[in-house]
């Protein structure tokens, strides 16, 4: 089956809605052949563990610089693709910036950062990264010292749920783990991002007052579980009801509070293997002061809407042609079927692509850049079609 | 009201857990900055040196840290340098008092001046204005880094006044 190329995007793009290696490469040398194309950004969506290896052979016979993730489902428009690819042909990309690893220091990572060049300010920087290393909160944070607000950052975690030690982001050099890309796009048509959650507090602030890393021990000197636990018992409604510590941890998140603005979700994914401490998929520090949150269908689609408004309004009078969305593959577990009524926002005529990510980086104006989980980010790109 | 107290109550501490780090003047106002950027969700931080400790004025009012990196291209603050240059933000704060910040729109938000007595001058970028209520809780820790960054200036002085006196007895 050949690739889509729809029309009315500001740049090429195909679209693979098959997912094989052949149907991607058909995708690839199809904006490859494009004028004007000088790079390629790539996402992909169930590629088989077993076809890595070819998939980096045809990586490296490439014949234009590419870069991309591979992230649990993609979207295209109103829809979710659950195999596929997004391909899309960038007339002028800066060189992109590979971290290999994020395990190095908050200021290894600025290192590496540093040697993206001047941006003017209409520009969006794509983060991709893995969403299974637990350094995301690290490496947003040296985004944002590098660049604050200067600069739009829109930022997914990629990966696989089924293998979170795949390989999930990729250059022509081949699949890293645990590793970072960074892809300045010019857009001097003007860009605006909008960042929402729909969750709110559960329960009074608990500090966190024993973490390592992204587990958390105790919240006021009491082991974690313990707290949690009662917070769950306290509710109004059971929330509870049949359901498996799993799905009740993916339901209430954690909360970490903020001056100034809306509260910063983390996923908790498990318990410790002694069941008294909570991982998470990022970093929370000690001393924190974190909320149990709660939500509901209506308040997770009308957040989607939020973000979307957010993004539109920061164009101003300017006319969107086109809009990337980023958006919790945990908000899809949440909504199930109900995740069909929150991309409906993106059937209003305006080219819309995107991916449901592991974890979430987003511009929020004049605050500090954050990583965010279980969230949706919405930016919008305004002004003409690029040649 | 006191969920919101112990969320300044938490990052008061923060803020003085995080000055007085590093070897030298550079890397102890790195890391405060840091810190003040991330607990007080701001958008850039800039630190200036620009008086001696008895309270002179500089030559030459410098950044000794200035977070984002690329916060010369920054909207807010290129117009807070149109509005006032270093020099001349510095001799205006004289006049005030920790508990006092110059607070100026600038670019998409505002930035917030204090003055550091003996040092010299401390710049948050911010989508908006700092709470009455947390900024009457700051001036303790705006004056801990005052006199912190003073010492390390002083440390640095004398180390260099040192050094020189080596230098000039070996040539001589």
């Amino acid at each position: 089956v050949p690739p889509e190329t729809p029309t009315g995007y500001p740049l090429p793009i195909a679209i693979d809605r098959e997912g094989s290696l052949a149907s991607i490469a058909s995708a690839v040398r199809t904006i490859s052949d494009h004028d004007n194309v000088s790079s390629l950004l790539v996402w992909i969506a169930g590629l088989p563990r077993d076809d890595m290896a070819a998939f980096e052979s045809m990586l490296a016979q490439l014949p234009r610089p590419t870069v991309g993730a591979l992230f649990p489902k993609l979207i295209v428009g109103a829809s979710l693709l659950e195999r596929g690819a997004i391909v899309i042909g960038l007339p002028s990309a800066h060189p992109p910036v590979c971290i290999p690893t994020l395990d190095g220091a908050g200021t290894e990572l600025e290192a590496a950062i540093a040697r993206l060049p001047l941006l003017p300010p209409a520009s969006l920087l794509l983060v991709m990264a893995d969403g299974w290393s637990p350094r995301l909160r690290t490496l947003a944070h040296a985004v944002f010292q590098e660049f604050g607000s200067s600069v739009c950052v829109m930022g997914g975690g990629a990966g696989s749920l089924m293998h979170p030690d795949m390989p999930c982001v990729f250059t022509n050099t081949g699949l890293l783990a645990n590793a970072a890309l960074l892809l300045a796009i010019p857009w001097p048509g003007g860009i605006g991002m909008g960042l929402a959650h729909g969750w709110r507090s559960a329960s009074a602030p608990f500090k966190v007052t024993a973490s390592e890393g992204h587990i958390v021990r105790e919240f006021d000197h009491e082991p974690a579980v313990a707290v949690y636990d009662r917070v769950l018992n306290s509710m109004p409604s059971d929330p509870r009801r049949g359901r498996s510590l799993l799905e009740l941890l993916s339901r209430h998140p954690l909360g970490v509070r903020r001056l100034d603005a809306d509260v910063v979700l983390r996923d908790p994914v498990r318990l410790t293997a002694d069941g008294q401490g909570i991982v998470c998929l990022c970093e929370v520090p000690v001393g924190a002061f974190v909320h149990v949150m709660r939500t509901d269908h209506r308040a997770m689609v009308r957040a989607a809407r939020v973000a979307d408004s957010s993004a539109r309004r920061a164009l101003g009078q300017r006319t969107p042609v086109a809009r990337f969305v980023f958006d919790c593959v945990s908000r899809e577990a949440f909504l199930d079927a109900g995740i069909g009524e929150e991309l409906e926002i993106f059937a209003d005529g305006v080219p819309t692509v995107g991916a449901l990510t592991i974890g979430e980086i987003a511009s929020e104006g004049e605050h500090h850049l954050e990583y965010h989980n279980k969230s949706i980010v919405v930016t919008q790109l305004a002004g003409e079609s690029l040649p | 009201v006191i969920s919101q107290l112990t969320l300044h109550t938490e990052l008061l501490l923060q803020l003085a857990l995080g000055i007085g780090h590093g070897d030298t003047l550079d890397e102890m106002a790195s890391t405060a900055a840091a810190t003040m950027l991330r607990a007080l969700n701001a958008s850039g931080v800039l630190l200036l040196h620009t008086m001696h400790a008895d309270g002179a004025p500089m030559e030459d009012p410098h950044a000794v840290a200035m977070l984002p990196h690329r916060l010369k291209r920054h909207p807010a603050r290129r117009e807070l340098a149109q509005a006032y240059s270093d020099r001349r933000l510095a001799h205006v704060m004289v006049a005030r008092s920790l508990a006092d910040p110059l607070v100026l729109d600038a670019g998409r938000g505002v930035a917030m001046v204090w003055p550091l007595p003996g040092f010299g001058v401390l710049v948050v970028f911010r989508a908006t204005v700092l709470s009455p209520e947390f900024l009457q809780s700051l001036p303790p820790i705006l004056d801990l880094l005052a006199r912190t960054a003073r010492r390390y200036a002083q440390d640095r002085d004398a180390h260099e006044a040192i050094a020189l006196t080596r230098l000039t007895a070996v040539c001589v």
